[in-house]
C-alpha cells in the first residue's frame, strides 16, 4: 500500500516540492489538500487559474493537481498558459465531468495522470509521486 | 218574471219542435222558378225567425244561414233578421200588427228574398207576402215536405225540408249495439204520433225481423217510464214522438222522453236533434248546420236567378257521449262521420295545440341542455385531455432536460462524492499516524456531512426535474425562489459549458401560481436554449443572464438573455413553433413546450434581440396577489 510508504522517505527525495491544488470547489479542495499532506505531501490551494497565476510561486511548486472546469480559464487552458510561458509543470487532472475528447488531449498531451472524481486516494498519491519522481526541470 | 219567461221560452220551443217533428212524406212539390234582377245594389235577404232571438233552435239555424250567405257572397249581402215572437204572441192582433209594421219598415227596402224559419214565420209571410216583399222569392225552412203541404203554402214558395228517417236512426242504433236482440219503438196517442207509429211500422218493416220488436202505444206516461225501466240490457228503443199519452195528457215530446229515459234500462234513439240531450243516445237527424246550408243555397240560387226547387236538408248522425258512456257503447262503433256532442275533450283534445307545443319547446330545450352537457363534457373532456397531453408533453421536456443536464448533474454529484472520498481516505491516513490530529478529523467530518448534504440536493433538485405530473399541482411560489433553484441546476451545465450564468434578482417578492415545476422546466429550457444559441460564441464572451423583474403592469417577469447569435427577425414569432429548430439535435419543442406552459397559466412568452448581440427571451406571468 503506498500509503503505508514512509513520507519522510518522499520528502527526503523531494524536499521542497509543494503540490499546488487548483480547485475552485472549496471542500473538494480541502479534501484533496488533506489527502496529500496525510500522505506526506505540502499542499497549497488555489480556487481558480487566475488565483493561481498571480499567487504561485513555480519554482517552489512540484506538480499541480489542477480541476478542468473552474469558474473563469479552465484547467487545461492553464496548463496551456504555462506552457506557453515556459513553466513546465507535472500535472494531474482531475474532474468531475465525463469529457472523453478532453481525456485524450490531455493524455496525450503529457499530463501525468487524469483522474475523476471521486477517484481512490492511491491513484492520486501514485500519481503526485510520479509527477514529482519526473522532474520538471529534467 | 224569471219562472214567467222560463214557461214561455218552453212554450216557444213547442212550436219549433212541432216544425221538426212531422212525419216523412217524400214528395216534394217542384216549385216554379222566377227570375230576379237586381240592378245596382247589394241583395237583401231578410231572415224571419218566429221566435225571440233567445230561441237556441232557430237562432243557431238562422245563423248558420247569415255565416253561409255571407261567405258565399262575400259580404256583399243585405242580411236583415226579425224575430216574429209568435209563440209568444200568437194572437191574430199581433201577427196582423207585426205584418203592417215590417211592411212599413222594409217599404223602401223590399227584400229580395225572404227566408222563413219555422212553420209560424212561413205561415206568416204567405199571409204578408203582398205588403211585406212583393216580388220576393220566400223560402221556407225547419219543417217537413207534408208540413207545408198542409199549410197550403203559395205556389212559389219553395221549401228546406227537414224529413225524418227512423230507418237511419235504427241502424245507428244497430251499429252501436250489435248484439241487442229486442228493438221497442215508442210512440204517444195523438193523431201525429200515431201516423208516426203507422210509417215506422212501414220503414222497419224489414229491419225489425232480426229482432224481438215491441211497439209501446197506447200507454200512459208512467206506463211508458215503467215499462222502459225493464226493458232487457240488449234492447233497442226507439222513441218516436209523444205530443199526448193514452191519458190524453199533453207532452213536449222530449219532455216525455226525457222522463222515461231517466230510468230507462236500454238506451234510447230518437230522430230529432231536440232530443239529443233529453237523454237518447242520438239518431240520424237535420243539425241546424245542414238546415242553414240548405236554405242559404236555396237562397243563393234564387238571387241568381237560378231554378230553384225544394230540398230535403241533408242528416247526419249525431250523438250524445254522454249517453254513449252511460250505456257502454263505443264511440269506434258509430257510423262514419257521426258528430259527438257534450264530448268531455280529452286532455289531449282540448290542449293539443298547447301540448304539443309545451313538448316541442321541451323536447326542444332539453335536447339543447343534453347538446349544451354533451358539449361541456366533450369539453371538459378535450380539456382534461389536451392538459394530460400537455402534462406528458411536459414530463417527457423534463427527461430530455435531465439527460441534456446529465453531464452537469454528474459533475454536481462527483463534486462532493469526490471530496468525499478524498476525506475519507484523508481520515483513515490520519487516524493510523502516532498521533492522529482529531481536531483535524473533526472538520474532515463536517466537511463529509455537507458533501453528503450537497449529493443529496443534487438528487432532490433531480427528482423535482423528473417528477411527474397526473395533474397540475397549483401552488403560489415566489418566481424568484424557482429561477434560484433552477439556476442550481443550470450552474453545472452552464460551468462545463464555459457560460458565465449571472442572475438579477428582484428586490421583492414575485408570487405567482402555477405548478413549480412547470415553470422551472420553461426557465431550463430557455435557458439550455440560450446556452446552445453561445456555442458558436468565444468562451470569455459566453454569458447567460438570468433575471426576474416586476413590470409596470404589476406583473412578475423572466428574462433569459444570451450572447449568442440572435434570431433573424423574421423568425421571432415562429421560434415558438413545435419542430422549429435551428439546431442539429434540437428537437424543436423546448420552446414551443415553453410557450404551451407559460399561456396554461396566464402569461406570456416572446423572444427579441438585444442591442448589444444575443437574444433574450421574456416571460411574463399574472402576479398571484399584490402583495
Amino acid at each position: 500500500m503506498l500509503f503505508a510508504l514512509a513520507p519522510e522517505r518522499r520528502q527526503l527525495e523531494s524536499p521542497l516540492r509543494t503540490v499546488a491544488v487548483v480547485e475552485d470547489d472549496p471542500s473538494m479542495r480541502r479534501s484533496v489538500e488533506r489527502l496529500l499532506n496525510a500522505n506526506g505531501f505540502a499542499t497549497e490551494g488555489h480556487s481558480s487559474a487566475e488565483a493561481f497565476l498571480s499567487r504561485a510561486d513555480a519554482s517552489r511548486i512540484g506538480c499541480v493537481v489542477l480541476d478542468i472546469h473552474l469558474g473563469g480559464m479552465s484547467g487545461v487552458e492553464l496548463w496551456q498558459r504555462l506552457k506557453a510561458s515556459g513553466v513546465n509543470l507535472s500535472v494531474i487532472f482531475i474532474t468531475a465531468v465525463e469529457d472523453e475528447a478532453l481525456e485524450l488531449e490531455a493524455v496525450k498531451a503529457g499530463c501525468v495522470a487524469y483522474l475523476h472524481k471521486p477517484f481512490p486516494a492511491e491513484l492520486l498519491v501514485s500519481a503526485v509521486n510520479r509527477a514529482l519522481t519526473v522532474s520538471p526541470s529534467d | 218574471m224569471g219562472l214567467v219567461r222560463n214557461w214561455t221560452m218552453r212554450s216557444c220551443r213547442l212550436g219549433w219542435l212541432a216544425a221538426f217533428c212531422c212525419m216523412f212524406l217524400g214528395v216534394v212539390a217542384a216549385a216554379p222558378s222566377m227570375s230576379m234582377e237586381i240592378v245596382g245594389r247589394v241583395p237583401r235577404v231578410l231572415i224571419l225567425y218566429p221566435y225571440d232571438e233567445r230561441i237556441a233552435a232557430t237562432t243557431e239555424a238562422g245563423e248558420a244561414v247569415r255565416t253561409r250567405l255571407l261567405d258565399a257572397t262575400k259580404g256583399k249581402i243585405d242580411l236583415f233578421s226579425e224575430f216574429l215572437d209568435l209563440s209568444r204572441f200568437p194572437e191574430a192582433e199581433h201577427v196582423g200588427r207585426m205584418g203592417r209594421y215590417l211592411s212599413a219598415k222594409y217599404a223602401d227596402r223590399r227584400p229580395d228574398v225572404v227566408l222563413a224559419l219555422g212553420e209560424e214565420s212561413a205561415r206568416f209571410i204567405s199571409a204578408n207576402r203582398k205588403n211585406l216583399a212583393d216580388g220576393a222569392r220566400i223560402i221556407v225552412a225547419g219543417f217537413s215536405s207534408s208540413t207545408a203541404e198542409e199549410m197550403d203554402l203559395p205556389g212559389d214558395v219553395i221549401g228546406a225540408f227537414s224529413e225524418f228517417h227512423i230507418l237511419k236512426t235504427a241502424e245507428m242504433a244497430r251499429e252501436l249495439q250489435p248484439e241487442a236482440r229486442h228493438l221497442f219503438i215508442i210512440g204517444g196517442s195523438s193523431e201525429f204520433d200515431r201516423s208516426w207509429l203507422a210509417t215506422a211500422r212501414a220503414d222497419l218493416a224489414a229491419f225489425s225481423k232480426s229482432y224481438e220488436t215491441t211497439y209501446l202505444e197506447d200507454l200512459t206516461i208512467d206506463e211508458f217510464t215503467r215499462r222502459a225501466a225493464e226493458l232487457p240490457r240488449d234492447s233497442i228503443v226507439l222513441a218516436l214522438t209523444i205530443f199526448k199519452d193514452r191519458d190524453g195528457r199533453n207532452f213536449i215530446p222530449r219532455e216525455a222522453v226525457k222522463q222515461i229515459s231517466e230510468t230507462a234500462s236500454a238506451p234510447i234513439y230518437g230522430p230529432y236533434l231536440t232530443y239529443i240531450d233529453y237523454g237518447v243516445v242520438g239518431g240520424s237527424v237535420v243539425t241546424f248546420e245542414s238546415l242553414g246550408k240548405t236554405v242559404a243555397d236555396l237562397a243563393l240560387d234564387a238571387l241568381a236567378g237560378k231554378p230553384t226547387s225544394n230540398r230535403e236538408s241533408p242528416q247526419s248522425y249525431v250523438a250524445d257521449a254522454r249517453e254513449l258512456q252511460r250505456w257502454g257503447l263505443s264511440e269506434k262503433n258509430l257510423p262514419p262521420g257521426a258528430i259527438q256532442m257534450f264530448k268531455e275533450p280529452t286532455f289531449w283534445e282540448q290542449y293539443w295545440l298547447a301540448t304539443v307545443a309545451a313538448l316541442a319547446i321541451i323536447t326542444a330545450q332539453g335536447t339543447v341542455i343534453v347538446g349544451l352537457l354533451v358539449e361541456r363534457r366533450r369539453r371538459r373532456a378535450a380539456e382534461t385531455e389536451s392538459r394530460h397531453r400537455l402534462l406528458e408533453v411536459v414530463h417527457l421536456n423534463q427527461s430530455a432536460t435531465a439527460g441534456a443536464l446529465s453531464a452537469s448533474i454528474a459533475h454536481e454529484l462527483n463534486q462532493p462524492l469526490g471530496a468525499i472520498r478524498s476525506n475519507a481516505e484523508a481520515a483513515a491516513v490520519i487516524l493510523r499516524s502516532e498521533r492522529p490530529d482529531l481536531e483535524l478529523i473533526e472538520q474532515i467530518l463536517v466537511d463529509i456531512q455537507n458533501d453528503d448534504q450537497r449529493a443529496h440536493d443534487v438528487i432532490s433538485r433531480m427528482r423535482g426535474l423528473l417528477k411527474k405530473r397526473g395533474e397540475i399541482d397549483w401552488q403560489e411560489f415566489d418566481l424568484n425562489d424557482v429561477t434560484t433553484s433552477a439556476i442550481r441546476i443550470l450552474r453545472g451545465e452552464a460551468e462545463r459549458r464555459g457560460v458565465v450564468l449571472s442572475a438579477n434578482r428582484a428586490p421583492r417578492e414575485l408570487p405567482v401560481r402555477a405548478d413549480r415545476v412547470h415553470v422551472q422546466q420553461v426557465i431550463l429550457n430557455l435557458a439550455t436554449n440560450a446556452m446552445d444559441a453561445m456555442l458558436d460564441v468565444v468562451t470569455t464572451e459566453r454569458r447567460l443572464t438570468l433575471e426576474t423583474t416586476l413590470t409596470k403592469e404589476s406583473k412578475a417577469e423572466l428574462s433569459i438573455s444570451d450572447t449568442g447569435r440572435g434570431i433573424p427577425d423574421e423568425q421571432l414569432a415562429s421560434v415558438f413553433e413545435p419542430f422549429y429548430t435551428t439546431k442539429p439535435t434540437g428537437t424543436g419543442l423546448g420552446l414551443s413546450i415553453a410557450r404551451a406552459i407559460v399561456e396554461t397559466y396566464g402569461g406570456k412568452i416572446w423572444a427579441a434581440n438585444r442591442p448589444e448581440g444575443g437574444a433574450v427571451f421574456r416571460v411574463v406571468l399574472p402576479l398571484a396577489r399584490n402583495g
